[in-house]
């Protein structure tokens, strides 16, 4: 039996910076994982999908050269290299994480971890191993849903997780669900020349994020030939001769109620499903050691405790927002909460971020919800039209918009769909943390010229 | 320059066709559109949306600005033209057929123009 303060299990974003947390914090930490270090989002995806969509976006833009008096010639895309390059990028982030574990003296135990007792931990497989801790953090994650549909189990029919490993070109890609999962996918494969359509259950794409986006997602996939089915409900798959064959309810007109539902077939090469996903806790847990769940998920406090005494769980296994950035905060917080550290990183404002071209990135609420919380709200638009450093890049249409108190001017959110878009979210969600207004975030220089400009234009007014 | 005999028309450039004393349809009119240019995207509210006479319940997006669409009367979307925030440049091509919502239950309405006085006006402040 090993002695340690903190026992991690799952190893992906929210796991090793939690580690990393409580070693630098001097707590013997030892990180169990029984797949690749980094988890889904550096292994099936964050990494891997931004890796290809940046190759993507480098394909789109050499094949637009000419128009900036640059000739390329012709443009090709090899998926088989693209790969390649996406698998070189995953393998060096997941070395920097064994290479900082080390570092920081982690010990890595390879194997599935179990909950066999209070503080006990039981590793089996490449390592067998019995751990125990006053402290054990839960960060197993997520897997791709599988819907129990007709046909779902079909060659073919596969998750992000297959879709990540394809090397070959796709003639006609379906995508079920208009999630950010599945836009992004769009968004790649529609870049590379793939019949890509997508079917939606809800009215929208992007159905948890605002209207507008929404909107202005929907127009530039049009745009680029993706056919669009929302308000759409899958029936079942076919598959006859290596053709697959997507059969859908879908409402005249959706979201609307009384409406007239019409049934559409269409043709695919593969079908990807990307309906959301669920939280993996196989083989987490000896008999009798299973904290308090629901539907799947591990339930938790606002500190990341469990219904069990010393065991916390953080990130996607505790379901609510899946993202890497939050379960690193929890993460991060979960183990602060164990050292008695007060200091915590702020989760009321959870940035999102989807990475089509451009980028669409939102935090804190949008002008209906903060309506319908009884705010009395503002917004204010800026199309990226005006923007030097758009028109120069040549980048498509995009705005920012900035939702705020109409008396105090204090920010409530921000929706963006623009280039770096991801990357200028952060300012916003700093300004919210910090309770800044309109005139606070207008006080200071932004240089010139940058997308980032165009947030002055919009917190000025 | 266009200006039908059957609409309302507002300071701000928006027209309004009654199909009752409670129930209209609301757009901008040919000469908004002539100032603000192509039109490229139209954000529109959602159904059961309160309008507020004089207040912005939509905007639209052209290569130059955003503009602010007001509201020219009180009362609630009962429709929304989904055809037209795929296709915007349906504000240009026909606007007057480029309808934005149907509003119901109209409780209050702006000092509304006819289309003589609306084009006075827009004569004068041209």
């Amino acid at each position: 039996m090993k002695e340690y303060d903190l026992i991690v299990i799952g190893a992906g974003p929210g796991g090793y910076e939690a580690a990393f947390e409580a070693a630098d914090r001097g707590l013997k930490t030892a990180l169990v994982e029984k797949n690749a270090l980094g988890g889904t989002c550096l292994n099936r995806g964050c990494i891997p999908t931004k890796a290809l969509l940046h190759a993507a976006g480098l394909y789109t833009m050499a094949a637009g050269a000419s128009a900036f008096g640059i000739d390329v010639g012709e443009v090709t895309a090899d998926p088989a290299r693209m790969q390649q390059r996406k698998n070189d990028v995953v393998q060096q982030l997941r070395a920097g994480i064994e290479a900082t574990a080390k570092r920081k003296k982690v010990d890595l135990y390879r194997g599935l971890g179990t909950v066999t007792g209070e503080g006990n931990v039981a590793v089996s497989g490449e390592t067998t191993e019995d751990l125990h801790a006053a402290h054990v953090l839960l960060a197993t994650g997520s897997r791709p849903a599988r819907i129990p549909l007709p046909g779902s189990d079909l060659p073919g029919v596969i998750t992000s997780d297959e879709l990540l490993e394809e090397t070959g070109r796709i003639g006609r890609l379906l995508i079920i669900g208009g999630g950010v999962i599945g836009v992004e996918f769009a968004g790649l494969y529609a870049a590379l020349g793939t019949e890509v359509t997508i079917v939606e259950a809800m009215p929208q794409l992007l159905p948890a994020m605002d209207r507008e986006l929404a909107q202005s997602l929907k127009m530039l996939l049009t745009k680029r030939g993706v056919s669009l089915y929302t308000g759409a409900r899958v029936r079942e798959i076919k598959e006859s001769e290596n053709v697959l064959t997507c059969v859908f309810d879908r409402e005249k007109r959706p979201g609307k109620e009384g409406g007239d539902v019409e049934t559409l077939t269409k043709e695919a090469d593969k079908i990807l499903i990307a309906v959301g996903r669920r939280p993996c806790t196989e083989g987490l847990f000896a008999e009798g050691c299973q904290p308090a769940m629901e539907r799947g998920r591990i339930l938790v406090d606002e500190n990341g405790q469990t219904s069990l005494p010393g065991v916390y769980a953080i990130g996607d296994v505790t379901g609510g927002i899946m993202l890497a950035h939050m379960a690193t905060a929890a993460g991060i917080n979960a183990v602060r909460h164990m050292a008695g550290v007060a200091e915590r990183i702020d989760t009321r404002f959870v940035p999102s971020c989807v990475y089509t071209e451009p980028e669409i990135a939102c935090v804190g609420l949008t002008l209906d919800e903060a309506k319908a919380a009884g705010i009395a709200a503002d917004s204010r638009k800026v199309p990226m039209t005006a923007n030097g450093k758009t028109v120069l890049t040549g980048a498509e249409r995009g705005y920012i918009r900035v939702v705020f108190e109409k008396e105090s001017g204090k920010l409530l959110g921000a929706q963006m769909m623009c280039e770096r878009a991801t990357d200028m979210i952060g300012e916003f969600t700093q300004a919210l943390s910090a309770g800044l207004t309109m005139a606070d975030m207008a006080r200071v220089i932004r240089p010139h010229p940058t997308f980032s400009e165009a947030i002055t234009d919009a917190v000025r007014g | 320059m266009n200006f039908p005999k059957n609409l309302k028309y507002t300071k701000t450039h928006e027209w309004v066709r009654f199909e009752d004393e409670t129930t209209a349809y609301v757009g901008i009119t040919d000469y908004a559109q002539d100032q603000l240019g192509d039109l490229v995207f139209v954000n529109l509210p959602a159904e059961g949306d309160t309008l507020a006479c004089g207040e912005a319940f939509a905007d639209v997006e052209s290569v130059k600005a955003v503009s602010d669409v007001n509201a020219p009367v009180t009362g609630t979307v009962a429709e929304v033209n989904e055809a037209l925030a795929d296709a915007p440049e349906m504000m240009n091509e026909a606007p007057y057929e480029a309808w934005f919502v149907r509003v119901e239950d109209i409780t209050d309405t702006d000092d509304l123009m006819d289309a003589e006085e609306y084009e006075e006006f827009v004569k004068t402040e041209g």
